[in-house]
């Protein structure tokens, strides 16, 4: 598996390599601001302007993903993976909308959902984006292999 | 306006998208119309609550449908552009309002609202986009 991935990442383009390890990157401070959010917003010190600032922290990473996917998206000179990476990104935020629609309507059904609350739900959306754009992505190149 | 266009696949865009958006608000109003007076449980309320849920998704697979039938290539990377933006601004607005909701007890946001906030930050984004190559 580790070899396949190796190999998998050696095939990448300088462009797709510099892309991917930015995103990489992105998502471990993501990782990091929402674990140091967790804690202090948990534990430490409350005031108004704190908590704002922190809820306001996770979403630069957010940002910066999909510039670093903006600017591949016009770097990338083959256009027929340009297009992969699109469709792949309005999969991503199909999904995530579908999901959120019928979400939405269970919780007007009160039906409990995975026993998280709103707040963490709406939290998920990117995570949600971000994994299924990867799925379509990845059965897109399976597809046209 | 889109409608009077020249371009013949934004114009076929332009149209299937009003008839999507009808389509939604009917299943809008079955879905709420059934849950209002019905009461469904079970499998059809599942159903129910899958059905709004539907024409989003052909909504975002008309926006793949005009990115192939798109021949001028900066007219799609307009398009693709603002996408991005508002695909951004929504996943960043919901990020930070999920935050405040578990830790400032905001008033929570219904998640049906996301859809029409991205096509609120796509329009926004691609109003801006097109004001910059102007």
């Amino acid at each position: 598996m580790k070899n396949r991935l190796r190999v998998a990442y050696n095939r990448l383009s300088p462009l797709q390599r510099q892309t991917v390890n930015r995103i990489w990157a992105y998502l471990i401070v993501m990782g990091l601001i929402s674990a140091a959010d967790h804690f202090v917003l948990e534990y430490g010190d409350r005031a108004k302007a704190l908590v704002v600032v922190f809820a306001v922290l996770p979403a630069i990473p957010t940002f910066a993903i999909l510039i670093v996917l903006g600017r591949y998206l016009v770097r990338e000179r083959d256009e027929f993976i340009r297009m992969m990476v699109v469709k792949a990104l309005l999969w991503g935020a199909a999904v995530t909308v579908a999901g959120d629609m019928v979400q939405s309507a269970l919780s007007a059904l009160n039906a409990i959902f995975w026993g998280l609350d709103p707040g963490s739900l709406t939290i998920m959306n990117f995570d949600l984006f971000f994994t299924a754009s990867l799925f379509s992505l990845l059965i897109q190149l399976r597809r046209n292999r | 306006m889109i409608c009077t266009t020249n371009n013949p696949a934004a114009r076929r865009f332009f149209l299937r998208f009003l008839a999507t958006m009808l389509v939604y608000a009917v299943c809008i109003v079955i879905a709420v119309w059934s849950f209002v007076h019905n009461h469904p449980t079970g499998v059809l309320a599942y159903l129910l609550a899958v059905l709004p849920a539907l024409p989003i998704v052909a909504m975002l697979a008309l926006f793949g449908l005009y990115l192939s039938e798109e021949k001028d290539e900066f007219q799609r990377a307009i398009f693709t552009e603002s996408m991005l933006w508002g695909t951004g601004a929504t996943l960043a607005a919901t990020t930070v309002w999920g935050f405040l909701e578990n830790f400032v007890h905001v008033p929570h946001l219904q998640l049906f609202l996301v859809f029409p906030l991205y096509c609120f930050f796509w329009g926004i984004s691609s109003s801006l986009v097109q004001l910059r190559y102007k």
